[in-house]
């Protein structure tokens, strides 16, 4: 260490260790004594969403009724739903009614049945579109979170220009499980 | 040979006067030194007096049932309360004041920066331990409020429990819940700010001040 040689040096050396203690008894005094207990947790919220594989269901020009499609309706949030609003909106020519449909078995694709019972969630027409209904039913909408559903989209008449369906799948706060209380 | 003998003599007479003046010079010095000394006097205490500083300590465990802070809350729903439960200790040797509550959070959303939308706690405090068995908590002593429910965005800066002395223990519930709000989804989309989905790492901090300084006369 190099060494101090000067008066001046050895006084500005004294003054720096001077000032240093008279600021660290002074954070002293003003900081006085304190405890403290501290720790951490993780919290996260849920979400509550459901979405369709298809939101878009064309039916093509035809001269009986169009054949059926089908989609996919799943719960993508992590609470379980109370029930699921469906929305559509016709655009098209067509005399027939479009309707979405849920079976409580199983749908044959191909023959277009249903090993169940099958129940309307959603219908309109054009005339009565745009088309708004909540749903409430079991097997209506994908209850738990990863759960899946496969419902049936049709129009029960020729179509003279094409038919679109425009779905939408909207859940809100009332549509989600009852707040709880827990204590742990 | 007569000058050699004068020569002699001469160096035998410089050094008698060499040594005297040393022995006059230490003479001269033992005295003075008598003199500046003078005579002193001391007491003192013949046995050791003791003197120890106190300390303040506070601790905080998960009560009896509970699993405290240390397990995560998961999956909230609007309007669910969660209710932890915690044991705070005043350990130290001196008295504590001035309880306060922080909670600051190491990624923050919503959860924690929304006074509308945002997490609320309130703390309260049982007289004697809280019984926790069975998703259920209760006090068999007395309820105290120690902190009405409150938005942790305004629990950045410490909020007062107890306001001067600090008790010995006190038993905490700590009930935590998101207020109940509504959001609508469409599609699997989510509104803009919206507290779906979120995550907070929470730190929750307990402090007390030592006792105001004392000055004794005995």
């Amino acid at each position: 260490m190099r060494q101090l040689k000067t008066p001046v040096r050895r006084a500005a050396a004294t003054a720096v260790v001077l000032l240093t203690m008279s600021a660290l008894n002074a954070h002293l005094a003003y900081a006085g004594g304190a405890g403290s207990a501290a720790q951490t947790q993780t919290i996260t919220s849920g979400s509550w969403k459901v979405t369709s594989s298809s939101t878009i269901i064309t039916f093509p020009t035809s001269l009986s009724p169009s054949t059926p499609q089908y989609i996919t309706v799943s719960n993508t949030g992590t609470l379980s739903l109370l029930g699921t609003t469906y929305s559509i909106i016709i655009a098209g020519v067509s005399t027939g009614t479009a309707a979405i449909k849920a079976c409580s078995g199983t749908w044959n694709e191909t023959a277009h049945t249903c090993s169940g019972s099958t129940s309307t969630i959603i219908s309109g027409t054009t005339a009565t579109s745009p088309v708004t209904s909540s749903t409430t039913t079991s097997g209506q909408y994908p209850a738990n979170p990863t759960n899946t559903i496969r419902l049936q989209v049709s129009n029960s008449a020729a179509v003279v220009v094409a038919l679109v369906v425009t779905l939408t799948l909207s859940v809100s706060r009332t549509q989600v499980r009852a707040a709880t209380t827990t204590n742990d | 040979m007569s000058r050699h003998t004068a020569h002699n003599e001469s160096t035998r007479r410089s050094r008698r006067l060499a040594v005297g003046a040393a022995f006059a010079g230490l003479g001269l010095a033992i005295t003075g030194i008598g003199v500046y000394a003078g005579l002193t006097a001391t007491a003192s205490n013949t046995s050791a007096q003791t003197v120890s500083s106190g300390n303040i300590s506070l601790t905080m465990a998960a009560s009896t049932g509970s699993v405290g802070f240390g397990q995560s809350i998961t999956n909230l729903a609007p309007g669910d309360v969660v209710n932890r439960f915690v044991t705070l200790t005043n350990g130290g040797s001196l008295a504590a004041k001035d309880l306060t509550l922080a909670v600051s959070d190491a990624t923050p959303t919503l959860l924690s920066t929304s006074g509308t939308k945002g997490l609320k706690v309130a703390v309260d405090s049982c007289s004697i331990a809280w019984v926790v068995a069975a998703n259920s908590g209760t006090c068999a002593g007395t309820t105290t409020n120690l902190l009405a429910s409150t938005f942790l965005s305004s629990l950045s800066s410490a909020a007062t429990l107890v306001s001067g002395t600090v008790g010995a223990s006190y038993n905490v519930r700590m009930s935590l819940t998101l207020p109940d709000q509504n959001e609508t989804t469409s599609n699997g989309t989510l509104p803009g700010t919206t507290i779906q989905g979120l995550s907070a790492a929470l730190t929750w901090t307990f402090s007390e001040s030592q006792r105001d300084a004392t000055t004794t006369n005995n």
